[in-house]
C-alpha cells in the first residue's frame, strides 16, 4: 500500500468541481489518509479512513462533524503530532506540495508554526501560565527566524496590538491569568500568526467563549488570515459558524469524509443522507423537539468495507454494503454516497 | 541557537556584558547586595583555608535568596527568608568574632554558662558558643550543598523521565529503569543507607555531602516526576510543539518553570533533613572527624553530661539544630503556600 507517493492508487483522486483555482497546488492536500491505533496484528481501531481534504490558497474551509468524527485527529495528523500509539497506515499529506508523512522531525518542526499553525479550543490552557504572553510569542518568532530578543519582542507587541489587545506594550508583559478569555484567544491567534503561516488550523477556536465574543473572535481570525493571504481550516461542530465564515465545507462522519462542497450549497441542499441528518439535528429556535439520528456510530475497529452510515441511513440498501463509497463528483461537489 | 546570523548581530538588542549592565541599572539594590555578599565571601575565603567551598556555597545561597526579602510580591516568605539570611550571615561572619572553637582549656572544663562564656564549656573546656557558631557553617554548608546536589541531579532526571515517556520515542523504557533504580534506593531507610555507605567509604566532608545528596535524589526524582506528569500533555505544551519548538527547549522553558515552586518548597525542607542526617551520623560517630565543631557531634558529647545536671553541653547545639530546622520548615511552608 504505497501511498506516500500520493498518486491515489487506493482511492481515485476525484477532482473537486468547485475547488477554486483547480490548476494550482493546494496549500493543504490530504489524500487517502488512514490512521490506526494499536498494532496491525491485533484488533486495531481505525479512527480515520481514507480522508481527503484540500484547502486551496487563500481559501477558508470548514471541517464539520460530530464529536469523535475525527476532525481534531485529522488536524493532529497534518501537524505530525498524532497521539501516542496512533500511526498513519497510508495516505499522503502535502503542504504546498511537500509530502509531510515520513518527513524528518527537524523539517516538521520548521513547518509547524512557520508554515502551518494551529489555535486551540481553550486559549487559557494553550498559553503557558508561568511565561509572559509577549515572551511566548517572541519565543516562537525567535525559534523560526533570526530575530534577536528585542526585535522579536517588538514584533510580538505589534502583533498583539494588531489583534486588538489594548495597550499591547504593557499587556505583553502580563501572564495569561491576567487576560480575559477573549483576549487570551486573541493572543493565541497572534502566536499562531506570528511567523506568517500559509495555513491556519483553528480547532473549535470559539467553543470556550460566549456567543457575543464568538462572532468577534471569528471575524478577527477571518480578517487576519485574509490580510496575510493565508488559508484557514476551521474545525467546528457548529454549522452556523461554518456557514458564516467559510466558503467551502467538508463534512466528516466516523472517520470518513461524507461530502465536500460550497458551504451554502451543502447546507441548503445536502446530497449525502448523513449531511441531511446532521442538518436536521441542528437545533433552531422555533423547533419543538430535537431531532436525533437513530442508531449509533459504528465502532471503529478494523476498516469497514461498507458505508459507515449504512446502519443508520433511511435510504440504505444492499448496494451501500458492498464497498466503501468513494468520493465522487456530483454537480458542484464531492459526495461519498452511492445513492447521491 | 548557537549560529549567530548577520541580522541578529546587527540588531539593537544588548548582548553579553551590555545585557548585564542594563539588568544592573534596572535593579540597583540587588546589585548592592550582590556586591556586599561578594565582599563577605572574599573575607571568608582569605581568613581561613578550611571549608572554603562550604563558605562559597553559603554566600551564593545568600545572594540567591536575598532578593526575596524585599520582594513585595512574596510578602509571605519574607520573614522566613530574612531569618534564614541572618542565619547564613551569622555562619559566614560569626566565626570571625568568637574564640577558637578548638582551644582546649582543661581548667575550665564543664563550666556553666555565664560571664564571657555565654553557653558554658564542654568536657575539654572548649567554648560552646564558639563551637555552635562555627558548627553553623559546617551544618548549613553541608545541608545546603547536599540538598542542592540532590536537586540538580533529581529534578532534571524526574522531569526528563516522564517527559520522555510522553514525547520522545523509547522514553518509556528510560522512565521505568530510572524508577526501578530510585525504588531500590528508597527500599532502605534513609539513615541506614547513609550509615552503610559512610561505614564502607569512611567519613569526610565531601563524602558526607555526596552521600546525603544520593539518598535524597529519589525524593526529587519522584516529586518532579509527579509534578510534571499532569502538565506533560497540557495544551500549552502541545501549542509549543505545534509552534515548532524543539522538545528539550519545551522541557526547559515551558515545563520546569511550572514545577519550580514545588521543588523549592521541598528543597528547604530537604536542607533540614540533610542537617538532621549529618547530625545523626555525627551522633553515632560516623560524621565529621573530631574535634571539628558540628552540632550533632556536640549533642553526642553532651548527652552523657545530662545525667549529671550539666544540661548546657547538649542543649545549645540541640537548640541550634532545632532553630535551623524550624526556620527551613517555615520557609518551605511559606513557599508552598505562595504558589
Amino acid at each position: 500500500m504505497s501511498a506516500a507517493d500520493g498518486n491515489g492508487m487506493t482511492v481515485p483522486h476525484a477532482v473537486d468541481p468547485a475547488a477554486p483555482d483547480g490548476g494550482e497546488i493546494p496549500v493543504l492536500d490530504v489524500s487517502d489518509l488512514t490512521v490506526g491505533f494499536g498494532s496491525a496484528d491485533k484488533r486495531r481501531s481505525i479512527p480515520l479512513q481514507g480522508i481527503r481534504l484540500q484547502v486551496a490558497a487563500g481559501e477558508r474551509m470548514a471541517l464539520v462533524g460530530e464529536s469523535g468524527s475525527g476532525k481534531s485527529l485529522t488536524a493532529a495528523a497534518v501537524l505530525g503530532l498524532l497521539p501516542e500509539g496512533a500511526e498513519v497506515i497510508r495516505g499522503s499529506i502535502r503542504l504546498d506540495g511537500e509530502e509531510l508523512i515520513d518527513a524528518p522531525e527537524r523539517r516538521l518542526r520548521e513547518l509547524r508554526g512557520g508554515r502551518m499553525a494551529i489555535m486551540f479550543q481553550n486559549p487559557r490552557a494553550s498559553l503557558n501560565p508561568v511565561l509572559t504572553v509577549g515572551g511566548q510569542i517572541a519565543e516562537v518568532i525567535r525559534v523560526h527566524g533570526d530575530a534577536g530578543r528585542r526585535e522579536s519582542w517588538t514584533q510580538a507587541v505589534d502583533l498583539l496590538a494588531e489583534m486588538g489587545i489594548p495597550d499591547a506594550g504593557r499587556r505583553a508583559k502580563d501572564y495569561v491569568h491576567q487576560y480575559s478569555g477573549g483576549m487570551a484567544q486573541r493572543a493565541a491567534l497572534a502566536m499562531a500568526l506570528s511567523c506568517r503561516p500559509d495555513l491556519l488550523i483553528a480547532d473549535e477556536p470559539t467553543t470556550g467563549l460566549d456567543a457575543t465574543l464568538q462572532q468577534q473572535v471569528l471575524e478577527l481570525v477571518v480578517e487576519q488570515v485574509a490580510s496575510r493571504d493565508a488559508s484557514l481550516l476551521l474545525i467546528t461542530h457548529d454549522i452556523a459558524v461554518a456557514r458564516a465564515h467559510c466558503e467551502r465545507t467538508t463534512v466528516m462522519y466516523a472517520g470518513r469524509v461524507m461530502e465536500v462542497g460550497p458551504t451554502d450549497a451543502v447546507v441548503e441542499s445536502p446530497k449525502n443522507p448523513y449531511t441531511s441528518a446532521l442538518l436536521k439535528a441542528f437545533v433552531t429556535v422555533d423547533q419543538r423537539r430535537m431531532y436525533a439520528i437513530s442508531g449509533v456510530v459504528p465502532t471503529l475497529v478494523g476498516e469497514l468495507g461498507e458505508c459507515a452510515f449504512a446502519d443508520r441511513c433511511p435510504l440504505a440498501g444492499p448496494e451501500c454494503r458492498e464497498d466503501v463509497p468513494a468520493l465522487r463528483p456530483v454537480d458542484d461537489r464531492l459526495v461519498a454516497c452511492v445513492k447521491a | 541557537m548557537s549560529v549567530v546570523s548577520p541580522r541578529a548581530s546587527g540588531s539593537t538588542a544588548p548582548e553579553g556584558i551590555g545585557r548585564v549592565v542594563a539588568a544592573a541599572r534596572a535593579r540597583p539594590v540587588r546589585v548592592l547586595v550582590a556586591v556586599a555578599m561578594m565582599a563577605v565571601l572574599l573575607v571568608a575565603l582569605v581568613w581561613d583555608p578550611e571549608w572554603r567551598e562550604l563558605r562559597v556555597v553559603l554566600t551564593v545561597l545568600a545572594i540567591l535568596i536575598a532578593p526575596a526579602v524585599w520582594d513585595a510580591q512574596r510578602r509571605e516568605v519574607r520573614p522566613a527568608v530574612a531569618v534564614m539570611l541572618a542565619l547564613i550571615l551569622l555562619a559566614l561572619i560569626g566565626p570571625l568574632f568568637t574564640r577558637d572553637p578548638l582551644m582546649l582549656n582543661v581548667g575550665e572544663a564543664l563550666g556553666a554558662p555565664g560571664g564571657d562564656l555565654w553557653f558554658g564549656t564542654d568536657q575539654h573546656g572548649r567554648d560552646i558558643f564558639a563551637r555552635v557558631i562555627h558548627g553553623a557553617q559546617l551544618d548549613l554548608g553541608v545541608g545546603f550543598s547536599a540538598a542542592a546536589l540532590a536537586v540538580v541531579v533529581g529534578m532534571p532526571l524526574g522531569a526528563l523521565s516522564v517527559f520522555a515517556a510522553a514525547h520522545i520515542k523509547g522514553g518509556g523504557l528510560f522512565d521505568s529503569v530510572l524508577l526501578r533504580i530510585s525504588e531500590s534506593f528508597q527500599a532502605f531507610p534513609t539513615l541506614l543507607l547513609a550509615l552503610g555507605i559512610v561505614a564502607a567509604v569512611g567519613p569526610s566532608i565531601p563524602i558526607l555531602i555526596f552521600i546525603i545528596s544520593i539518598v535524597n535524589v529519589p525524593v526529587y526524582l519522584r516529586l518532579t516526576r509527579s509534578a510534571v506528569a499532569p502538565i506533560v500533555n497540557a495544551d500549552f505544551v502541545l501549542a509549543a510543539r505545534c509552534a515548532g519548538q524543539p522538545v528539550l527547549r519545551i522541557l526547559l522553558r515551558h515545563i520546569l518553570p511550572n514545577v519550580k515552586q514545588v521543588v523549592l518548597a521541598q528543597f528547604s525542607v530537604n536542607v533540614a533533613w540533610a542537617i538532621q542526617i549529618l547530625a545523626a551520623l555525627s551522633f553515632v560517630g560516623l560524621g565529621v572527624p573530631v574535634p571539628t565543631p558540628e552540632w550533632g557531634a556536640m549533642v553526642r558529647d553532651g548527652y552523657e553530661q545530662l545525667v549529671y545536671g550539666r544540661w548546657w553541653v547538649a542543649l545549645f547545639p540541640g537548640l541550634a539544630i532545632l532553630f535551623a530546622v524550624l526556620t527551613l520548615n517555615q520557609l518551605s511552608d511559606r513557599v508552598r503556600h505562595t504558589t
